[in-house]
């Protein structure tokens, strides 16, 4: 039988219409214990089951939409945890099947690993260049809600690296976000602007990011920074909590301003739990 | 194959129907997301929706059920956009979509429960009898209680849904 009863229920009309019809007119027989036909259909009945099918269609064609900060921190917690596995390998988890598909597995991770090592010198970092070239993109979300716990913070973090609500009196504010995956790796940034001039704070987790030779270092208020300078645009790059942090904006007035940036967020970090 | 995260729309519906706060579903979906995402499991494909739906249910009652009775100060209908999906009946407005979940508040929470897990998760009798915990034969007759009940109370408050049309 087609309809709610044993598969999705978002059918037609004219299924859902019969199907509950038959379910009610079974209610029927069940209350009354009498005998229905379906041919003697009670004209009561019939409305009830209009009704009924009204309440349903309507719960089936909208509803209210998932704000975009959530689906945000959802798709979040999806690139930031482990796959479930499938269900369809489960055989494979028990007994001594578990220890073959191991040791397959880790047999293909040396080949993989060594393929690697030959084809991309050893490394799968990207490039901080290659990272700043989020700078030039749009965001994709404008959630960029202050974290109630700690103002001084946005609700946005990745990784466990959080971002400043930074706010100045040249009118700088956070005003959008994106997520990328770079070079393997993923990265979410939040954009920040005041009038026509934007700036990118982006987040590459767990690995380092492979920075020029010639990028000069220096150290602020404790925090060591290298930043470079990569065509029309300022690159400051610094660790955090095992993850990069790519900070780009134009060059050249920008510089002073990324180093202030860096160094607030990081003076008015929480402290991890 | 849908990915986990492509269930947060039918998940937020059924949050708000459950809570009938904005802010306590939103902290709702993400905490089920959370529980879920923090212990890998074994998965099918095909039951995502109703594990989904378990573990919102359960979060639910441990945490939100006993708020969710307090009076709200601003009404779900208020707090949040309501929106009409892509292909549906044309004749559904959102005044009418408001009305319903306004409704679906004064439900007790079995009725509740099992319209959400059927109408707006979109689960079968099958799984929501699994997902609920009770027998399929219970899901028919809570769900269609919980439906009359929605439509007398439609009926009454004269914001329903427009009497469907004689064939």
């Amino acid at each position: 039988m087609a309809g709610p009863s044993d598969c999705n229920n978002h059918g037609t009309n004219r299924e859902l219409d019969q199907a509950e019809l038959r379910k009610l007119l079974a209610l029927a027989r069940a209350g009354a214990n009498a005998q229905v036909s379906e041919d003697d259909q009670d004209p009561e009945l019939l409305t009830a089951a209009r009704q009924q099918h009204r309440v349903a269609a309507v719960l089936q064609s909208g509803g209210p939409a998932t704000p975009e900060r959530l689906r945000t921190r959802i798709d979040q917690l999806y690139e930031g945890q482990p796959r479930p596995r499938s269900a369809r390998l489960g055989p494979f988890a028990r007994g001594r099947f578990r220890w073959a598909a191991a040791g397959s597995a880790a047999v293909a991770t040396i080949i993989v690993v060594a393929v690697l090592l030959v084809t991309s010198g050893g490394s799968t970092q990207p490039a901080a260049s290659r990272v700043a070239q989020v700078w030039t993109l749009p965001a994709t979300s404008t959630a960029v809600a202050a974290n109630p716990g700690n103002p001084a913070e946005l609700e946005v973090s990745f990784h466990g690296t959080t971002y400043p609500n930074y706010h100045d009196s040249e009118g700088w504010h956070p005003v959008g976000t994106r997520a990328d995956r770079i070079a393997g790796n993923t990265a979410l940034t939040v954009y920040y602007a005041t009038g026509n001039r934007r700036a990118a704070y982006t987040v590459i987790a767990g690995t380092s990011v492979s920075i020029p030779s010639d990028a000069r270092r220096f150290t602020v208020d404790g925090l060591r920074m290298a930043e470079f300078r990569d065509g029309d645009r300022w690159v400051i790059v610094f660790p955090n909590r095992g993850n990069s942090c790519v900070l780009t904006a134009a060059a050249p007035r920008e510089k002073q301003w990324l180093v202030k940036l860096a160094v607030w967020g990081q003076a008015h970090a929480a402290t991890p739990a | 194959v849908q990915r986990l995260p492509d269930h947060r729309d039918r998940l937020f519906r059924a949050a708000c129907a459950l809570c009938r706060s904005r802010e306590d579903a939103e902290d709702l979906v993400q905490e089920t997301f959370e529980r879920v995402l923090r212990r890998p499991r074994f998965l099918r494909r095909d039951g995502d929706l109703a594990y989904l739906l378990r573990v919102l249910r359960n979060t639910w009652i441990n945490s939100y059920k006993a708020r969710s009775r307090r009076p709200q100060t601003v009404e779900l209908t208020e707090a949040v956009e309501f929106v009409i999906d892509d292909g549906a009946d044309p004749i559904t407005s959102v005044a009418e979509l408001q009305a319903i979940y306004a409704a679906l508040g004064e439900l007790p929470v079995a009725m509740r429960e099992t319209i959400v897990a059927v109408d707006i998760v979109g689960l079968s009798y099958r799984e929501a009898a699994s997902a609920l915990g009770v027998r399929q034969g219970t899901i028919m007759s809570r769900l269609y209680r919980a439906r009359n009940d929605v439509a007398e109370r439609l009926e009454q408050s004269g914001v329903g849904p427009p009497r469907p049309s004689e064939p």
